[in-house]
């Protein structure tokens, strides 16, 4: 069987060990417009920050590649897919042939179109080579500007203050990690990184990058400039679906998948950032750009490509992060509606450790939605089984989860399911 | 292959195999040592009770994996030649998104910012303290087969079970 996988992150490269795990004599080629082996993009702003060297990048020893024993063709970008054929098309004009394909493109940073934003230190910040260049002109006094406060913006921020940067984060809504957190949980973080000295400024718009061949300044909506070396900006994702527009392929936001991860094209699949795979909370297809959704993605994809039946059983929005010390873990639905039967808990308590703890759990009904934890994150995993299992809980449960002791609901648990 | 099976309804919470754990992952390996060690030893095993009913917990080795897949680092591995999986900790970076999906809530964070978790005893040649250290059996290291089905289950088939066992 002769399978051809385009792109080799998250979910091409979980895909890769899955096909070799079900097929030791399949023949796997994978097309990568990426010039390095498998990496993590989520690690580049640690490695931006100097907390780990570039080796640690990347996902798999040379062995265990070598152990897959892929055909992997670096610098190599799809331009087309032909259904009827069964070719894929590279922009080099090669093509290869497949018995079965797996679409893994992943995504791209959404870039800004202001004046100014085609000056040389204005980022957005996707690839390893993003990084590499950005690292080539931090140093330490000089001052960046991030435009928005999503989950890669307040990482480059991190990573720029750990090098000594003054940073300012623009953010055109009224909180940080709008889409991750509840407003009051984004305040606990916005006084924690303005502790580390983080310049944060709310309902604002960058509305040009100003500066003579160099970036100099950032002007706000309001007027006011922010002096700045560097600009990253953080607007979102998109799904690579460029090169597949004219191949038959049922694309919404990203190309629709159903349960097997199938597209509606004969042996073509779709895993990771670019597919819209079913979302368990929303009950639909989505999106869901996040680094677990693509491996548990390509791993299902890869099985099923050959020759298993397993069904994909959903994704949802997560994100755990820790800012100098400050952990924080969200899971599912954190923003319901405000009316029945949605109903918030939401429990302060002062640490220990000099953080803040705080959680917020998120009902529908009697049945678990979401969570956000603040300070004290063990345990969160029992939370997010909780939602998976979708089931309206005892109030034993309920009571023990209201005070903030999640693995306690174990033995209740067990008396619980049948 | 062996695997852990825990039979919780015998469990009489004496935490036998919590003090075994830690000993077990320290530097000394003996008790006395363990408690002069500078860096205090951690368990990797934790028994939660709601006061009837006792339930040890540690790392199941889910049959789906969310910790692995989670693992935006490739720390956290399915090893090749045992099939545990185990975390690689030259490779976690203390991103904490395991944390997030383990259904057990059994990792837990090391002396240098790294995910902890139960080994099996890699260092005892797989022959888990905790198994050794419980009085009732509510522990028990047996071959894959004594298992009515497959090696691996899912976090909802270990509740299940535990019912089953009560
Ligand atoms: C800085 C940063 C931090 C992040 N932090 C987190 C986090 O904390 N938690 C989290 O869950 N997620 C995080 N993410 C998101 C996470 O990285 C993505 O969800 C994940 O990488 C998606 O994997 P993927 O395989 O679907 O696609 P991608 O990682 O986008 O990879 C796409 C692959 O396709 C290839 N490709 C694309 N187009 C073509 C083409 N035309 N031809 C050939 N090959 C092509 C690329 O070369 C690449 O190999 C972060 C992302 C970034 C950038
Ligand atoms: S999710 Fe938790 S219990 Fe399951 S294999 Fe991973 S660490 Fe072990
Ligand atoms: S804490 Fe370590 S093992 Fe856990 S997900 Fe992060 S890098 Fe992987």
């Amino acid at each position: 069987m002769n399978y051809v996988l385009v792109g080799n992150s998250a979910a091409g490269l979980f895909a890769a060990e899955s096909i070799r795990q079900q097929d030791s004599s399949a023949e796997i080629t994978v097309l990568t417009a990426d010039t390095y082996p498998s990496y993590s993009r989520c690690l580049t702003t640690y490695y931006m920050a100097g907390d780990i060297p570039e080796t640690q990048l990347f996902l798999r020893s040379a062995e265990a590649l070598q152990a897959l024993r892929l055909t992997v063709h670096y610098g190599c970008s799809v331009s087309g897919l032909d259904p009827t054929h069964r070719v894929v098309f590279a922009a080099s004009g090669e093509h290869y042939s497949y018995d079965k394909c797996l679409i893994a493109t992943g995504a791209s940073a959404v870039s800004l179109e202001i004046p100014g934003s085609t000056l040389p230190e204005v980022f957005t910040l996707r690839h390893l080579d993003d990084v590499q260049q950005i690292k080539a002109i931090v140093a330490p006094g000089r001052q960046a500007v991030i435009i928005g406060g999503g989950l890669v913006s307040l990482k480059s921020a991190y990573a720029l203050l750990k090098q000594g940067l003054k940073v300012h984060v623009v953010v055109s809504s009224g909180q940080i990690l709008s889409q991750m957190l509840n407003e009051e949980a984004a305040k606990l973080l916005q006084e924690h990184l303005v502790k580390h000295s983080l310049n944060i400024v709310l309902n604002q718009d960058v509305t040009a990058i100003e500066g003579i061949g160099h970036v100099q300044a950032v002007r706000l909506r309001s007027g006011m400039n922010l002096p700045a070396d560097l600009v990253i900006v953080g607007k979102g994702v998109r799904p690579n679906t460029q090169p597949f527009l004219t191949s038959g392929l049922t694309i919404r936001q990203g190309i629709l998948v159903n349960e097997h991860l199938e597209t509606n094209l004969p042996d073509v699949y779709a895993a990771g950032d670019v597919a819209e795979a079913w979302d368990r909370l929303h009950q639909t297809q989505r999106l869901n750009p996040i680094w677990p959704n693509a491996t548990t993605q390509g791993r299902i994809a890869g099985a099923n490509m050959s020759g298993l039946a397993l069904t994909y059983p959903g994704s949802m929005g997560m994100n755990a992060v820790d800012f100098f010390g400050l952990r924080i873990i969200s899971v599912g639905i954190v923003k319901p509606p405000t009316s029945p039967p949605w109903r918030t808990e939401n429990l302060y308590l002062q640490h220990g450790s000099g953080h803040p703890t705080y959680q917020r759990l998120v009902w529908q009904g009697e049945t678990l939605k979401g969570f956000v934890l603040v300070g004290n994150t063990e345990r969160a995993g029992t939370l997010t089984a909780l939602i998976q299992a979708n089931q309206p809980l005892s109030e034993p449960i309920r009571n023990t989860l209201r005070r903030g002791k999640p693995s306690s609901v174990l033995p209740y648990l067990r008396a619980n399911v049948s | 292959m062996k695997q852990l099976l825990v039979r919780s309804e015998v469990c009489v919470g004496c935490k036998s195999c919590e003090l075994a754990c830690a000993v077990a992952h320290s530097q000394s390996k003996t008790l006395f040592g363990a408690f002069l060690e500078p860096v205090r030893p951690k368990k990797r095993v934790f028994v939660e009770t709601d006061g009837r009913i006792n339930f040890p917990l540690q790392c199941r080795q889910c049959s789906d994996r969310p910790c692995v897949h989670a693992c935006m680092a490739g720390a956290m591995h399915l090893d090749p030649t045992t099939g545990l999986v185990q975390v690689n900790p030259e490779k976690c970076v203390g991103c904490w998104m395991c944390v997030m999906v383990c259904p057990f809530g059994i990792i837990t964070e090391g002396p240098s910012h790294q995910a902890v978790k139960c080994d099996r005893c890699r260092e005892l040649d797989y022959e888990p303290a905790c198994v050794s250290a419980c009085p009732t059996k509510a522990l028990q290291w047996v071959d894959v087969d004594h298992f009515a089905a497959v090696g691996r289950r899912s976090w909802v088939d270990h509740l299940k079970e535990a019912n089953n066992h009560a």
